[in-house]
């Protein structure tokens, strides 16, 4: 493999010598520099583009070794073969412990021996060169790598606080309704949505929201549907009559329903949408593919709200049917998003949702102690998002 | 739970989407591509999904379902079949509402076909489809039951520790 373009120094006080070797290396299809002493020699290879260098051992006012070390002085990473003398071993051995690459005994016998050892010096340094342009290439992408995940992750982070910004805030109405709520996100961002507001001092409407997936995609749509449902409740006074009391659940799905199919937002929705007159005690609500159905607590006795409904945003001709109840003095309604049921022990459905309604009867006092009985704060590693939201009264 | 994977194989232009252990598709490109490429066949017949192994799904996947089930009325006119013997699944089926747009079954055996009708009038599309559907299953399954290539291997998620 003889590349015309490497260039070799040759540093030796012996003219014939050097003569002769040069002559066969520049046959072989190297250029080379010559020098008869140390001294030149580093002059020449100070100049710059020289490939590797050969030396003398033996030569009068500096020899080989301390050409070696200034020569590894300058760059460690210059092959340099050394020639010495027959019967001068320990000069070969300090050459080779101070880095030489390779050594040839005098008189060189056969110059193939020479050139040989020149190529596997060359490769080597290749290789070496190579492998540090790899590395130095993987620590810069690694470092890239790195910093685009930092951006990345305080991008998340900033999007969450958006989205958290969105929640409602706890409240307490004039009747004693006590509504909050507690989210946690699989990741930074999540698909799962709560909103509730007392609109007109009387009806206590709330939802529940599960967006497909989640992540970013999901979350944008969660920003989606609170812009939505609040121009809703702002604009055409969603809530706030008897009469959108006894409809509003299932015509907020309808629109929902509508403009996802328009937009194509390729994700769909599942949902619990009510509102309480809290004037009556009266509730209207509506089910949209929603699991594990919210759980109303009353005297330690949990039961799954009854009804069923489509998810949102699948079916184009789709209606919900919306369900009464009438809610005592003192209850507790529990909702959950489907990532619950995820950090329950057992294996079935039907036994998770079982186990749910068991522990809700003891523990469905306020938010906090429901999240302490499903420990969801000690829950690192959900796979999906969770959405507790409580609505209490007489606690 | 076993990690999801998802098998889909096809036979004389009807498709078998066979969903294994815990389905999650948070992320996933290729089986929308794969929807594409299906509905792009000439011989586009109909699918069915197995669900009889798959442990849970989420709902992303749920979501592609429904996408194929919509797609599927359109291009063939033919009602997906989905084969659920799970009662896990089959409450999210439930749920869903996917009744109205899957022909649900919770065992395999064919519907006996109506004698040919000697009317001018189109005989029942829904159920010579899903025969063929469920002929095409059995076919598929019979092979399988020795070799899995039958079947190629659309998804492999590992989740959790990778």
């Amino acid at each position: 493999m003889n590349d015309t373009s490497r260039t070799l120094l040759i540093i030796d006080d012996d003219k014939p010598v050097r003569h002769s070797i040069t002559a066969f290396l520049e046959d072989s299809g190297y250029r080379v520099l010559e020098a008869n002493d140390g001294p030149a020699g580093l002059e020449l290879y100070a100049a710059g583009g020289v490939d590797l260098v050969i030396t003398d051992l033996r030569m009068p006012s500096m020899d080989g070794l301390a050409v070696l070390k200034n020569l590894h002085d300058i760059s460690s990473e210059i092959p340099v073969i050394v020639i010495s003398g027959a019967g001068v071993m320990s000069d070969v051995v300090s050459a080779l412990r101070l880095g030489a690459s390779d050594y040839l005994i005098k008189p060189i016998v056969d110059m193939e021996v020479l050139v040989h050892s020149v190529e596997k010096a060359l490769e080597r340094r290749d290789l070496l060169a190579q492998n540090k342009k790899y590395r130095e290439k993987l620590e810069s992408a690694n470092k890239g790598l790195r910093e685009n995940l930092r951006v990345l992750e305080r991008d998340q982070v900033a999007g969450r606080q958006v989205q958290r910004r969105l929640l409602p805030k706890p409240q307490v109405t004039a009747e004693g309704y006590s509504i909050a709520h507690h989210i946690a996100p699989s990741l930074y961002l999540s698909g799962d949505f709560v909103d509730y507001a007392h609109v007109g001092r009387r009806y206590l409407a709330f939802y529940l929201a599960d967006v497909s997936g989640h992540g970013a995609s999901s979350a944008f749509v969660t920003i989606w549907l609170k812009h939505l449902v609040s121009r809703m409740v702002r604009e055409e006074g969603l809530f706030s009559t008897a009469e959108s009391f006894e409809t509003g659940a299932s015509e907020m799905l309808t629109s929902i329903n509508r403009e996802i199919n328009e937009t194509s937002l390729n994700h769909h929705l599942t949902f619990f949408v009510g509102v309480i007159d809290t004037h009556t005690g009266q509730m209207r609500y509506v089910v949209a593919g929603h699991l594990p159905m919210p759980i109303l607590v009353t005297d330690g006795k949990a039961e799954f709200l009854l009804g069923s409904g489509k998810p949102v945003g699948i079916f184009k001709e789709v209606s919900w049917q919306v369900h009464e109840c009438q809610l005592p003095e003192k209850f507790s309604l529990v909702c959950f998003s489907d990532g619950v049921l995820e950090i329950l022990k057992a294996s079935t459905l039907q036994e998770k949702e079982r186990d749910l309604l068991a522990l809700m009867a003891q523990k469905a006092q306020n938010l906090q102690t429901v999240c302490d009985a499903l420990a969801v704060q000690e829950v690192s590693d959900t796979p999906d998002d969770i959405a507790i939201l409580t609505i209490t009264r007489g606690y | 739970m076993r990690p999801g994977q998802i098998l889909v194989a096809d036979h004389a232009g009807v498709f078998v989407i066979k969903m294994l252990g815990d389905v999650r598709l948070t992320l996933c490109i290729s089986f929308d591509q794969f929807i594409d490429d299906m509905f792009a066949r000439g011989d586009f017949g109909g699918v069915l999904f197995d669900l009889s192994e798959a442990e849970a799904i989420d709902s992303t996947t749920l979501g592609l379902m429904a996408k194929i089930s919509i797609l599927g009325e359109q291009r063939a006119s033919s009602r997906p079949v989905i084969y659920s013997t799970n009662p896990s699944i089959n409450r999210i089926l439930e749920t869903m509402g996917f009744a109205d747009i899957f022909t649900i079954v919770d065992e395999l055996q064919e519907p006996v076909p109506d004698a040919e009708p000697l009317s001018e009038e189109q005989p029942d599309d829904e159920d010579i489809l899903k025969t063929k559907v469920i002929e095409a299953h059995r076919i598929l399954m019979g092979l399988n039951r020795e070799n899995k290539e039958t079947f190629t291997d659309l998804v492999n998620m590992l989740e959790g520790d990778q």
